[in-house]
């Protein structure tokens, strides 16, 4: 089995090394901690707007009336959307008022889920997996392509330009498109350092690239063209999905 | 009169909450055994106990005559707040009160902690109040008794954090 | 000495709250029987063990006598479940089983000492210490410390950890000058979180991040402000929160402890005070649930430092406009001299009780000055030199009737002028329990006031009370519905204008409610004193008669009395100051006698309820001070009436002929429903025709930190002043950001 394993691997998984951490130094307090900033403090003012504000109304209908507290996730992604991709103090603060609750309450979740970003962000959001089945086909690369041809940042950094901020995530669940980056909320997959260095060019220039496989096949089929159900099904008929039929 | 003799005509003045509290540690003191399951708990006066026959050991002991003068509280340390653990919890103790004055002082150069008074840092404990007491009134001492508390905890669950509330919630729980 | 109680009713409807019928507690309870749960039988360790349903099982275990170590469960908190040190072996389970968040099964076999159960405990225990620095040495926990001890018998004594970035490191937190944060040491048991939300009601106290990264802490930066927060330090099961002013003082073996009372309040809170040598180290609590279940205050635990302070050591004789040190013979020659040069003759002689004036000192100075022929004794408060609007003739006019675990019984509360936060901080906590499991509904005339739960407010006057009456607002008709309403009448209502008005309103609304409100069971008209010795003054009697009020005084004995307005003291009248430190009073005085503070006499307290407690000396008074009563012996010698006790029993003796309820120690004795009436009818009678003048009821407490001598010579209570009082910087916030390197 071992043996077999390198014939199916691309090369690459084995000549880029990463180091025991290529992660920046967290310092725990920097990150569960809120230090007043000029950009991040809570006498910036907040508000929903119009239709950010319906589509909370919406989702805070949902819950019980008592129970409006469970809408916090979502209310806060909708505030992250609405200040540019990043929860500041003010976005935590507004959405305890809306749902009456202790602020802390919220910001409990705000520092559990990693997804909502404490810090402001670049315009792009370039979220690179690193787990297991991509790293073995080859994120390491991708990883070191993207921080390469956004000038040598590290993970977790923004660009100069504030265009983009790379970091490295866990799995996003598209491993049978390994590897991959999540671009804002489009999922890049079946990547290679070409590909890679095209979307971030896309993205620099303002445009938006189609998502999904780079590799030009359809979404997780085998890449070497089908092997099975590769004819016509059989029956049962006309009862089918129209595709099956 | 010793505190003692004061203390029971206190008592025999109002047998009943005096007595009632008696009976009420003792069975905090049973409560461990599993045969003594919370039902037996009610109000109903345990007989009182049969007294003893106490030697009096103060007269041969050769303890110096002050200690007859001084009183003894005979009671249960309560369980320090800042540990859980229960082990000794349910000992009973017997100390002496400090004395007024003079008793103890402070080296004023280092801080050093002197006394003059010999019982001040004595301190005995006994595997009942019974023996406690037997053990007080066996030195001549003079001794009152603090009743011990007992926790009423009710029962506790943890699905209660998840319960559904009709009405305003009144805490948003977390953890 | 755990009991579970059975007489409670099931937590899933009424909260974790239980409706108790105490043992102790000396109502009698006959009639008052709840409804018997069923009880359910399991084996712990092969011993049968019967526990009331719906209890936890780590609850059943400790029934049969196991010890199951714990972080996170604590009696008093909800349930977490997060630590896993309580992890026992059930029958049928595949896995160990957190003890504290499964349910206890009818018929289940338990184990709480296998190997497996071992294995799985030093397990969680590895865990836990791969990230717990190795700083007992320099940690004021070390010796009273869960961790500690669990790690004596779970933690293996060498680390399979290492890692090269080294053990977490977390920034320390800044919760006020009361409570240090050393946040590498915290487990994340997370019972800090749930004492600030359930039971302080600090919502601003969380956890943030997760898994290793997670945080106790309050996100933003804000101290803990609460008047509770001092139990944190207790209930942390490691050193991560310690005591700030304790920092490095002692060890907890070096230390005596002595069980005493508090006198900071009048509750009367248990507690245990902890002293090295002649020097009290640290105040905790004790465990009473008629009392204070298992907190205490910060003014009670943190006040102790003002003991060291401004303490008058000797006796001070005034000679012109400063004090001179004298002799004890010569301090009292003094003082007979003076009363006899100012020609004080009956009730011209003046004796006022101040704050922490103890019962026998009390009961001492009512019968010299009784003896000396004057009925002269007033009450250092407002209007203290006028008999009480209540009158002191029945005791269900002036105590807590409820009592304080009846509290949680209540259904309904109006709280009339006072401020339960500030005047009986652990009454509050309960109160807030009882609003946050049961359907509690609580109602405020008054000032406007930050409570911990949520209250309708009923206006802020003597009018409000009789609009409330009329039974029209809301709060009015869910009152009147309410099968156990509970008034709370704050003690500053006697010292206002409309005192005579509002007892008169009240009176007549108890007489009308009476099937509700004063019924054999149930005494729902309680008055909150705020002042340790104010009870036991009205249980002796230690007010002037009507006649004595109007004389103008010659001879002024202050007893403790601190805050007593100067320009009520005639100019020319001979004044005796006796108590510890040298506050106010002192300054009037002609003589001053140094006295003994709490924790160095063994005294009787009467607290709110009524319910007599005994203090206990911990360590001797400093200097020539002597116990309060021994003084006024010693007086009374002097001046030539000498009193009749020679030593402390024949003192409680006689307190027994004033009222025998001085010496029952430990119990509360209630009043009949029919005396209790009677006495209301009585006032009722007493105050009609009572004008209402309109003034709001002002909260009496401004400054919870600062409300006697002792907590106003305290360093650390004017740290808690400015800091959350005043909102400004203590003077010791750059500690939290220091690195830990610099202290240790």
């Amino acid at each position: 089995m071992l043996a077999r394993l390198p014939r199916r691997l691309p090369i690459q998984a084995f000549q880029a090394r990463r180091p025991l951490s290529t992660t920046l130094q967290r310092k725990s307090d920097a990150l569960f901690v809120h230090r007043d900033t000029p950009y991040n403090n809570p006498k910036i003012a907040f508000e929903f707007d119009a239709e950010t504000m319906k589509r909370a109304n919406e989702i805070i209908s949902h819950y019980p009336p008592q129970y409006k507290k469970a809408a916090v996730i979502p209310l806060l992604d909708l505030g992250q959307r609405q200040n540019k991709g990043w929860t500041s103090i003010s976005v935590m603060n507004y959405v305890a008022k809306l749902l009456e609750m202790p602020p802390m309450r919220v910001y409990e979740v705000a520092t559990f889920y990693t997804m909502f970003n404490r810090e402001p962000i670049g315009t792009n959001f370039v979220q690179v997996c690193t787990t297991t089945p991509c790293m073995l086909r080859g994120s390491t690369d991708i990883l070191n392509t993207t921080l390469q041809h956004l000038g040598g940042i590290k993970p977790g950094q923004t660009t100069k330009d504030g265009k983009f901020t790379v970091v490295e995530v866990e799995c996003q669940g598209a491993c049978s498109n390994a590897p991959m980056i999540v671009v804002g909320d489009d999922y890049y997959e079946d990547l290679t350092p070409e590909t890679t260095r095209k979307i971030l060019d896309a993205f620099a220039k303002g445009e938006k690239p189609k998502p999904g496989p780079q590799s030009g096949r359809f979404t997780s089929e085998n890449s070497a063209g089908l092997t099975t159900l590769t004819t016509k099904p059989y029956g049962p008929g006309e009862f089918c999905l129209p595709e099956f039929s | 009169m010793s505190i003692l003799q004061a203390w029971r005509q206190a008592a025999t003045s109002s047998v009943g909450p005096i007595r009632g509290s008696y009976t009420a540690f003792d069975r905090g003191l049973t409560t461990k055994s599993t045969s003594n399951s919370p039902k037996e708990l009610s109000d109903i006066a345990a007989p009182a106990q049969p007294t003893r026959d106490v030697m009096v050991a103060d007269v041969i002991s050769g303890a110096p005559s002050q200690l007859r003068h001084r009183a003894v509280r005979v009671y249960q340390p309560t369980r320090n707040t800042m540990q859980c653990g229960q082990a000794k919890g349910d000992r009973w103790r017997i100390d002496f009160d400090i004395l007024q004055g003079g008793g103890r002082w402070e080296n004023p150069l280092m801080g050093w902690a002197s006394s003059a008074d010999y019982m001040q840092g004595t301190r005995m404990s006994f595997r009942s109040k019974e023996d406690a007491i037997h053990f007080a009134e066996k030195q001549g001492w003079d001794y009152y008794v603090q009743q011990s508390t007992v926790k009423r905890i009710p029962p506790k669950n943890y699905a209660e954090n998840y319960l559904y509330r009709p009405g305003t919630l009144r805490i948003m729980k977390t953890k | 000495m755990l009991r579970i109680v059975s007489t409670v009713s099931r937590p899933s409807s009424t909260g974790r709250l239980g409706k108790v019928v105490g043992s102790q507690h000396s109502r009698r309870t006959f009639a008052s029987t709840s409804a018997k749960q069923a009880d359910i039988t399991l084996t712990v360790d092969g011993k049968e063990v019967t526990v009331p349903q719906g209890s936890a099982l780590i609850q059943a275990c400790e029934a049969a006598g196991a010890t199951i170590p714990r972080f996170c469960y604590h009696e008093r908190l909800a349930i977490a479940g997060n630590c896993r040190m309580c992890l026992v072996e059930v029958e049928r389970s595949p896995k160990p089983v957190a003890s504290c968040a499964m349910p206890a099964m009818p018929g289940s076999k338990v184990w709480t000492n296998t190997p497996l159960v071992h294995e799985a405990r030093e397990g969680v225990m590895e865990f836990l210490l791969a990230n717990h620095p190795l700083d007992c040495p320099v940690c004021d926990q070390a010796g009273e410390c869960d961790l500690q001890d669990q790690a004596m018998r779970y933690g293996s004594d060498r680390t399979r950890f290492h890692e090269i970035t080294g053990k977490r490191a977390v920034e320390n937190k800044d919760l006020g000058p009361l409570v240090k944060t050393s946040m590498n040491r915290c487990i994340q048991c997370t019972r800090c979180v749930r004492f600030a939300n359930e039971v302080a009601g600090v919502e601003e106290l969380g956890t943030t991040g997760r898994g290793n990264d997670l945080q106790i802490g309050m996100y933003v930066e804000k101290t803990m402000d609460s008047e509770l927060s001092g139990n944190v330090v207790d209930l942390c099961p490691v050193g991560a929160l310690t005591s700030k002013p304790y920092a490095f003082q002692a060890r907890p073996w070096e230390l005596k402890n002595t069980e005493s009372i508090d006198v900071m309040d009048a509750l009367g809170s248990n507690i245990r005070v902890d002293s090295r040598g002649v020097q009290v180290m640290r105040i905790q609590p004790r465990t009473n649930d008629d009392v204070n279940e298992e907190w205490i205050s910060d003014k009670t635990r943190f006040a102790y430092d003002g003991l060291r302070f401004q303490r008058l050591t000797t006796p001070l004789v005034k000679e012109g406009d400063r004090f001179v040190s004298a002799s004890w013979e010569d301090a009292l020659a003094a003082i007979a001299k003076g009363l006899t040069a100012s020609g004080a003759q009956g009730d011209e002689i003046q004796a006022i009780s101040g704050h922490l004036a103890d019962t026998e000192a009390m009961v001492a100075l009512k019968d010299l000055v009784n003896r000396l022929g004057s009925d002269n004794l007033a009450l250092d408060q407002v209007g203290g030199t006028a008999p009480p609007v209540h009158g002191v003739d029945v005791r269900s006019n002036y105590l807590f009737n409820s009592t304080i675990p009846g509290v949680e019984e209540a259904d309904a509360i109006l709280l009339i002028g006072t401020n339960p936060r500030h005047e009986a901080a652990v009454l509050n906590s309960r109160i807030r329990k009882s609003w946050l499991h049961t359907g509690l509904e609580v109602g405020l005339i008054g000032e406007r006031i930050d409570t911990t739960y949520g209250y309708d407010y009923l206006g802020g006057d003597a009018n409000a009370l009789s609009e409330f009456m009329t039974g029209k607002s809301e709060f009015a008709k869910k009152f009147k519905a309410a099968k156990k309403p509970l008034i709370i009448v704050g003690s500053a209502v006697a010292e206002h204008p409309d005192a005579a008005a509002t007892y008169n309103a009240l009176s007549r609304y108890v007489e009308l409610n009476k099937s509700t409100l004063v019924t054999p069971e149930w005494n729902g008209f309680s008055i909150l004193q705020r002042v340790a010795s104010r009870p036991a003054a009205y249980e002796i009697g230690f007010v002037p008669s009507k006649k004595a009020s109007t004389t103008k005084p010659k001879f002024v004995y202050l007893l403790n009395a601190d805050e007593v307005d100067p320009k009520s003291i005639p100019q020319d009248a001979f004044v005796v100051y006796q108590g510890h430190h040298g506050d106010l009073g002192a300054q009037l005085a002609d003589v001053c006698l140094p006295a003994a503070a709490y924790t160095e006499k063994s005294t009787t307290w009467v607290n709110t309820e009524g319910r007599s407690q005994l203090g206990r000396s911990a360590v001797p008074p400093p200097g020539a001070s002597r116990e309060d009563w021994k003084i006024i012996r010693a007086l009374s010698e002097v001046v030539g009436s000498p009193l009749p006790y020679e030593d402390v029993l024949e003192i409680r003796d006689r307190m027994w002929e004033i009222s025998p309820t001085l010496v029952r120690y430990d119990v509360t004795e209630p009043t009949s429903a029919e005396v209790a009436l009677a006495g209301l009818k009585a006032l009722s009678v007493r105050t009609t025709g009572a004008k209402i003048s309109g003034a709001i009821f002002q909260k009496p407490i401004t400054n919870f930190y600062q409300t006697d001598p002792i907590s106003r010579a305290s360093v650390t209570m004017a740290q808690c002043t400015r800091s959350f009082v005043k909102g400004e910087n203590y003077g010791f916030s750059d500690i939290g950001k220091a690195p830990e390197a610099a202290f240790a």
